[in-house]
């Protein structure tokens, strides 16, 4: 009886450390709750572009007050549907950009810097759209929108470019550093004359060779990205930009099965 | 001095199955060819002409000739199908044995290599590890992202016929 208060504020405090650790925190938002979010209001999205499409249609037949309503109503709940999905899928490349190894942290920045810009504008004309006024008045503030998604669109592309850039990276930086070991350790044996390692020095060569034509390949992408640059960056200058990024790759596979067979190659004698 | 050894021939060669068969299959046709020959002169009646009405002449051929002539004809067909059915088998029973010939042809030789002091080394087999496991990962890697292309929305808003 003397030990029943401590032992029920031990359980009581156990309790709440135990519910806190359930509960979530905002450093648990990761790129795959932003996509989870990005999915349901795009499908949110979907469902409104159909009524719209549908009262519209009906609006435009009858010319009647009720389906003049019904039009209006579809009409808002589209942009504002709109407007959370840009939201979302911008939150959602920013947080994929955020999380990817390799991509450079100034240009992250940047990107950062404009992707929470155009986050804002979409949260702020989403709130602005009038629950009350005429049809010309939505079409006037879709109007608005479809000119901001125009001047956002290359910075969608840049993003992703930027994303895929960051995966090369990260493999060639990892690669870079086994290579360089493996540098080291031919020069010991080298020294140790226990194999000849003008094979080895040779195909280190080869190797440094692929790394470069990667180096060069992935610059080509960027360049092809910057070319478009301006508020100018289309689809095609962006397949451009990751067909080079794709052939980057390819060089560090090669690269990565060249490593292999110089360990390999280490590991028995002439 | 080299003795000659005595061998004793059996009347009959001792061929393999398949000519075996060959040779009963030709002795027969050459039989039955004989049987005919002999036939022949004995079955045919040599024409007589006898003149019917316009001067016209007639060869008369019995029931019993036309059977043994059809039975004789049958026998030469069915004949015929076996030699085409032996040859058939004989050269598919002969195929794999050309396959086997060019699979001899080949050989690949493997060279054992003696493992190197550096084979056991602890950062060469580091090396290999983070290799591996690069490998492992590019392959798995996509470096397009797919399911983040911007969204096709409508922006064609507006209540024009």
């Amino acid at each position: 009886m003397k030990y029943l208060p401590i032992a029920l504020f031990f359980l009581l405090f156990i309790s709440v450390k135990l519910a806190h650790s359930q509960t979530p925190t905002p450093e648990e938002f990761n790129f795959q709750r932003a996509y989870a979010d990005y999915i349901y209001n795009f499908d949110i999205y979907r469902k409104a572009n159909l009524d719209y499409e549908l009262y519209r249609s009906q609006y435009l037949q009858f010319k009647t007050l009720k389906s003049q309503e019904n039009a209006y109503n579809a009409t808002l709940a589209l942009l504002k549907a709109r407007d959370a999905s840009l939201e979302t899928y911008l939150t959602a490349i920013r947080k994929k950009l955020d999380e990817t190894q390799g991509a450079d942290g100034a240009k992250k920045e940047i990107l950062f810097a404009k992707i929470d810009q155009e986050v804002a504008w979409h949260i702020e004309h989403n709130k602005s759209l009038p629950s009350a006024g005429t049809l010309e008045d939505l079409v006037g503030d879709s109007n608005k929108a479809k000119s901001r998604f125009e001047t956002d669109t290359p910075l969608f592309y840049e993003t992703l470019i930027a994303i895929s850039g960051g995966k090369v990276i990260h493999v060639r930086d990892r690669q870079e550093t086994i290579l360089t070991s493996l540098k080291d350790k031919i020069a010991e044996i080298r020294v140790s004359g226990d194999k000849n390692t003008q094979i080895l020095e040779r195909w280190i060569l080869d190797t440094e060779g692929k790394i470069a034509r990667s180096k060069e390949k992935e610059q080509e992408a960027y360049a092809r990205i910057a070319r478009g640059g301006g508020g100018t960056i289309s689809a095609s200058s962006y397949n451009e930009a990751l067909f080079r990024l794709k052939e980057s790759y390819q060089y560090l596979k090669e690269a990565n099965s060249y490593l292999s067979e110089i360990i390999n190659e280490i590991k028995f004698e002439d | 001095m080299q003795q000659e050894n005595p061998t004793v021939q059996s009347p009959i060669p001792t061929p393999n199955k398949k000519s075996d068969v060959f040779a009963l299959v030709t002795e027969l046709v050459s039989k039955i060819t004989r049987a005919l020959d002999s036939l022949k002169g004995k079955l045919f009646t040599r024409p007589t002409e006898s003149t019917v009405e316009g001067g016209i002449s007639e060869v008369g051929i019995s029931a019993k000739t036309k059977k043994i002539v059809t039975v004789t004809a049958a026998t030469f067909f069915t004949l015929i199908v076996i030699l085409i059915t032996v040859s058939y088998f004989k050269g598919r029973i002969s195929k794999p044995a050309e396959e086997t010939k060019k699979e001899d042809g080949v050989q690949t030789t493997i060279i054992e290599r003696k493992p190197s002091r550096y084979a056991s080394d602890e950062v060469v087999l580091n090396m290999e590890t983070d290799t591996k496991t690069l490998e492992e990962e590019i392959n798995k890697a996509e470096i397009e992202e797919k399911s983040l292309i911007p969204p096709n929305l409508n922006f064609n808003i507006n209540f024009n016929q």
